[in-house]
C-alpha cells in the first residue's frame, strides 16, 4: 500500500484526483492539502511516500515545498502534478528537489504507474517529457555556433575589410555589422578581430 | 455707500487674516501662466532633430512641403527650449509657403498661432481654430487632437472655468493613454495639476506633479520637469512642508538649459520667498530681475505679475510712493489682459497696500473686487464637479484596460479558432456541447463565489502587465487543470464502455483541442516561464512549441538566468513574439536564428531569418511597427536590414 497526500489550491481537481485514485486497491490517499503550506504541516506530523504536489498555490507555492522537503531531507517522493509542460520547468523543478512530475491531463494508469514508480525507483518522468529535456539540452550544446551570415562576416573581417565595407558588401547597415562582430566574438569568447582572424585560419575558413 | 469705522476695522482684519491664508497666490499663479506655454511643448523631437529642421528651413529658398510640416510638428510638440522663444519667427518663416492643398500644414499653423495670440492675453483664435478643426475629418490623428484639447484647457483654465479645463485635460489623457508612447502623460498631468492648484488641492497637486516630473526625467523632457518640479515645490510651501519644498526647489534649480519663462518663475519664486522671510530688499532685487526678463520676452502677464509683487514689496519696505506708482502699472497691465488668478492676486495685494497707507475705503473697494473673483473660482460646486470629474476619468481607465484585455483575448482566440476550425467542424458533437454547457455553469458559480474575482476587479487599476500575468495564471491553472480533470475522468469512462463510441471519442478529442487553446491564450498572455524564470527560458519555451518541421529556430543568450527588470523582460518577450509572427506568417523561412547577448554597456536582441525579405507596405509593418515601439519604450536602438531572398534582421539594442 502506498500512501499519497494531494496538495492542490483547486478544491474540484483535488477531490477529482482523489477518488480517481480511490479506484486503485494499492493506494491509500492520507490527506489533502489546498496550499503549501498545509502540505508542509500535514508533512510535519506524517510521513506519506508520495506527495502530489501542484506548483501554482497561493502563499507557499510548489517550488518552496519542493526546497524545504529538500533541506529536511524528507523521504517522501515528490511527483510533481501541473499543468505547466516545458523543459525550462521541468528542469527547475528537477533542481528544486521534484523527483517526478506529470502534466496534469495524464490518464488514470500513467498516474498510477508514475505513483508507484517514484515509490518505487525513487523517479518517474514520461517518455515525452525526456525527449523534450534531452532536446533542450542538445540545443544548448550547439551554443556557440556561429550562424551562416556571422560566418560571411568573418571571412570579410579575415579578408581585412572594414565594417562599412562589410556593410556594403553584405548589404547591411554598419550597426548590424558591428552587433555581428561583438556576438561573434562573445560566442567564440575572444577579445577582438585580430584573434578572430587567427581562430578562422586555424579552423580553416578562410 | 457708506461704511462704519467699526465695520471697517473688522473687515482690515478679515483682510490681513485672508492675506496670511493666501500667500500662495503669488508662487501658485506661475503655474498658470506656465500652462498655455507649456501646452506648446512636449515630447519626442530630439533637440538636434530640430537644430538641423530649422537649418534647412533657413538654407532652402522654396523649401518642400515635407520640411515644412516637419518643422511645424517639431514646433508644436518640441521639448527644445529655444523653440518656443522663437515661435513667432518660426511663423513668419513658414507663413509664405502655407497653400489651401496642405490642410495639415495649415492645422500645425493655425494652432501654433493661435497659442502665440494667446500667450498675449487674447483667446478668440484659440477657439475659432478649435471650431474650424475639431469637425475635421482630415486632423484625425492622435497628436492633432492632443494639441487642439491640450490649447483649449489651458484657455479655459486661465479663463477660470476650471471644470472645463479639467475636461479638456482627461481627454488629453485618454488620449494618450490610447498610445503606446506613455511620455505625453507627463504634460497631461502637470496639466491637471495646475488645475488642482487653483483649486487648493495641494496633495493633489503634489501627487500629479511628482508623477509628472518622473515621466519627464525618464523621457528627459526638460521643460516638463522644470514646471513639475516648480508646482511640486509650491505644493509642498503651501501644505507647510518646508523640507520637501526645499528639496523640490533645489531639483529645480539643478536643471539646466531653462527657458526664460522657467528662469523668470524662478526669480519670482526666489522674490516670494524672501518677502515670506521679510528680506524685502532680495525680494525686490530678484522680483526687478522677473520683471526684466519678462519685458525682454515682451510677456504682459510676466510684467504684471511682477509688477504687483514688487509693488506689494516695495509697501512692505515702506516706500509706499514707489510702491503706488508700480501698482498703477501692473494694474493697468493686468486689467487689460484679464486673466483671474491674476486680477485676484492684484486686488488683495491692493487692498492691502491701501489698508496700510490709511486708506480704508478703497481697501475695502478692491477687497470686495477680490472676494467676488475668488468666489467665482474656487466654489464649493466647482470642487465637486471637479472630483466628480475625477472620478468618470478613473473609471473610464479602468473600463478601457478591461477592454484592451479582452480584446486582446478574443484575437488570440481567433487565431487558434481559425487553425482549428477543421478539426472542430468535425469534432463538436452534441454531446461535448452539453458538456460545457454544464461544466461551464459550474465553472461559472465557482468563479463568482471565488473571491479571486474580487481581487481581479480590485486590481485592474494596477497595471496591464500584472493583469495579464494573473489572468494567464488563472486561465491556466483553474480552468486548465479542471479541463484535464475532466479529460482524465472521460478517459476512465471510455474504457469503461462496452462498445467502442465516436460521441465519446470526439469529446475527448474536443477537450483535447480546449485545454490546448486554453494553455495557448495563457500562454500568450502572460508565459509562466517568463514570470518564473525569466526571458532565457519564455524564448526557450516559445521556440520548443514551433513546429520543427515549420521552421528550424535555434537561440543563443550568454544571459543565462539572469534577470532583468521585468519591463524590459516582457517588453523583449512580445519583441520576440511579434517578430515570430512575423517570420512564420510572412518570410517562408527555413531557418531563424535569436540571439539575446548582454555585452558590456547594452545588451542585443538580434532576430534573424533567411526567408525572402521584407516587402514594403505589407502587413508585416503593422508588427515591425508594434517592435519599434516597444524599443522605444525601452529607449532602444532598432534596425531592420532586410533585402529581397536575403533574409531579415530585426537588430535591437537596450540599454542596460
Amino acid at each position: 500500500m502506498i500512501s499519497v497526500l494531494i496538495a492542490d489550491d483547486h478544491q474540484l481537481f483535488r477531490q477529482g484526483i482523489a477518488a480517481m485514485l480511490g479506484d486503485f486497491d494499492q493506494l491509500e490517499i492520507v490527506g489533502q492539502a489546498a496550499n503549501g503550506q498545509e502540505a508542509l504541516d500535514i508533512l510535519e506530523n506524517t510521513t506519506p511516500d508520495v506527495l502530489l504536489l501542484d506548483i501554482e498555490m497561493p502563499e507557499v507555492d510548489g517550488f518552496t515545498v519542493l526546497k524545504t522537503l529538500k533541506k529536511k531531507k524528507s523521504p517522501t517522493k515528490v511527483l510533481v502534478l501541473t499543468m505547466h509542460h516545458s523543459s525550462a520547468f521541468v528542469q527547475n523543478i528537477v533542481s528544486a528537489g521534484a523527483d517526478g512530475y506529470l502534466k496534469k491531463d495524464s490518464d488514470q494508469n500513467i498516474l498510477l504507474t508514475a505513483i508507484e514508480q517514484v515509490n518505487a525507483s525513487g523517479s518517474y518522468f514520461p517518455p515525452e517529457t525526456t525527449q523534450m529535456v534531452l532536446q533542450s539540452l542538445r540545443e544548448k550544446n550547439k551554443q556557440g555556433v556561429v550562424t551562416p551570415r556571422e560566418k560571411e562576416v568573418i571571412l570579410l573581417i579575415v579578408e581585412g575589410l572594414t565594417t562599412k565595407e562589410i556593410a556594403e558588401r553584405l548589404f547591411l547597415s554598419k550597426h548590424t555589422v558591428e552587433s555581428h562582430r561583438q556576438n561573434i566574438l562573445l560566442k567564440l569568447e575572444l577579445k577582438n578581430s585580430a584573434e578572430l582572424v587567427k581562430y578562422a585560419l586555424k579552423k580553416g575558413w578562410a | 455707500m457708506t461704511i462704519s469705522q467699526k465695520d471697517l476695522s473688522s473687515f482690515m482684519s478679515l483682510i490681513i487674516a485672508v492675506c496670511k491664508l493666501h500667500l500662495g497666490f503669488r508662487l501658485y499663479h506661475l503655474a498658470i501662466i506656465a500652462l498655455l506655454v507649456l501646452s506648446v511643448t512636449t515630447i519626442y523631437a530630439q533637440d538636434s532633430t530640430y537644430k538641423s529642421l530649422m537649418e534647412s528651413l533657413d538654407t532652402e529658398s522654396s523649401p518642400s512641403d515635407d520640411l515644412l510640416t516637419s518643422v511645424l510638428e517639431e514646433t508644436i510638440i518640441s521639448k527644445s527650449l529655444n523653440a518656443r522663444d522663437s515661435l513667432p519667427m518660426i511663423l513668419d518663416k513658414v507663413k509664405p509657403f502655407l497653400k489651401d492643398s496642405n490642410k495639415r500644414m495649415q492645422f500645425l499653423y493655425d494652432v501654433i498661432n493661435s497659442r502665440v495670440v494667446a500667450m498675449q492675453g487674447n483667446f478668440d483664435l484659440v477657439f475659432e481654430v478649435y471650431n474650424a478643426y475639431q469637425q475635421d475629418k482630415s486632423i484625425g490623428k492622435t497628436d492633432d487632437l492632443m494639441h487642439l484639447h491640450t490649447t483649449m484647457g489651458a484657455c479655459d483654465a486661465r479663463k477660470g472655468n476650471l471644470v472645463k479645463a479639467l475636461e479638456w485635460y482627461q481627454k488629453v489623457l485618454e488620449l494618450c493613454e490610447t498610445k503606446t508612447d506613455k511620455s505625453c502623460l507627463a504634460m497631461g498631468y502637470t496639466s491637471v495639476a495646475t488645475i488642482h492648484f487653483a483649486l487648493k488641492n495641494y496633495e493633489k497637486v503634489k501627487d500629479y506633479s511628482i508623477k509628472s516630473y518622473n515621466i519627464a526625467d525618464s523621457t528627459g523632457n526638460t521643460l516638463v520637469k522644470t514646471r513639475a518640479s516648480t508646482n511640486t515645490a509650491v505644493a509642498f510651501l503651501e501644505l507647510k512642508e518646508y523640507k520637501e519644498a526645499e528639496k523640490w526647489f533645489l531639483k529645480n534649480l539643478s536643471i539646466k538649459d531653462q527657458d526664460t519663462l522657467s528662469i523668470f518663475t524662478n526669480y519670482n519664486n526666489m522674490g516670494v520667498l524672501y518677502e515670506e522671510l521679510k528680506d524685502y530688499d532680495k525680494a525686490i532685487s530678484y522680483l526687478e530681475k522677473a520683471l526684466n526678463i519678462s519685458k525682454r520676452w515682451r510677456n504682459e502677464q510676466g510684467q504684471a505679475r511682477a509688477y504687483i509683487n514688487l509693488a506689494r514689496n516695495h509697501n512692505k519696505n515702506g516706500s509706499n510712493r514707489e510702491a503706488e506708482k508700480l501698482y498703477a502699472i501692473g494694474l493697468k497691465k493686468t486689467e487689460a489682459i484679464g486673466t483671474f488668478d491674476v486680477l485676484r492676486d492684484a486686488y488683495l495685494s491692493m487692498s492691502q497696500f491701501y489698508e496700510s497707507t490709511e486708506n480704508p475705503t478703497d481697501a475695502l473697494e478692491y477687497f470686495k473686487k477680490y472676494h467676488d473673483i475668488n468666489d467665482s473660482i474656487a466654489s464649493e460646486n466647482q470642487r465637486k464637479a471637479v472630483e466628480q470629474l475625477e472620478i468618470k476619468y478613473e473609471t473610464q481607465q479602468k473600463e478601457n484596460e478591461l477592454l484592451k484585455l479582452s480584446k486582446q483575448k478574443q484575437e488570440d482566440e481567433l487565431v487558434i479558432a481559425r487553425q482549428n476550425r477543421r478539426v472542430r467542424q468535425l469534432s463538436f458533437g452534441l454531446g461535448a456541447i452539453a458538456l460545457f454547457g454544464i461544466l461551464g455553469f459550474v465553472l461559472f458559480r465557482q468563479r463568482l463565489q471565488n473571491k479571486k474575482q474580487q481581487e481581479l476587479i480590485l486590481a485592474i487599476s494596477e497595471t496591464q502587465s500584472e493583469e495579464r500575468k494573473r489572468i494567464a495564471q488563472d486561465l491556466h491553472d483553474s480552468i486548465g487543470g479542471s479541463l484535464a480533470l475532466t479529460k482524465s475522468k472521460f478517459e476512465v469512462a471510455k474504457k469503461n464502455l462496452k462498445a467502442p463510441s465516436i460521441e465519446m471519442d470526439s469529446a475527448l478529442e474536443t477537450l483535447e483541442q480546449t485545454t490546448q487553446q486554453v494553455r495557448q491564450i495563457s500562454h500568450n498572455l502572460m508565459p509562466g516561464e517568463l514570470v518564473r524564470f525569466g526571458l532565457v527560458a519564455a524564448i526557450n519555451t516559445l521556440l520548443e512549441n514551433l513546429n520543427e518541421e515549420e521552421i528550424n529556430a535555434q537561440f543563443h543568450s550568454n544571459q543565462g538566468e539572469e534577470r532583468l527588470e521585468p519591463l524590459k523582460e516582457i517588453q523583449l518577450y512580445r519583441i520576440v513574439q511579434e517578430a515570430l509572427q512575423n517570420v512564420l506568417k510572412h518570410a517562408r523561412a527555413n531557418n531563424l536564428f535569436i540571439q539575446l547577448n548582454k555585452h558590456q554597456e547594452h545588451l542585443t536582441l538580434m532576430i534573424e531569418d533567411d526567408g525572402k525579405g521584407i516587402v514594403q507596405d505589407s502587413e508585416e509593418g503593422m508588427g515591425l511597427k508594434n517592435i519599434k515601439q516597444r524599443v522605444q519604450l525601452l529607449k532602444g536602438i532598432f534596425t531592420i536590414d532586410s533585402a529581397p531572398e536575403r533574409g531579415t534582421i530585426l537588430n535591437i539594442q537596450i540599454p542596460v
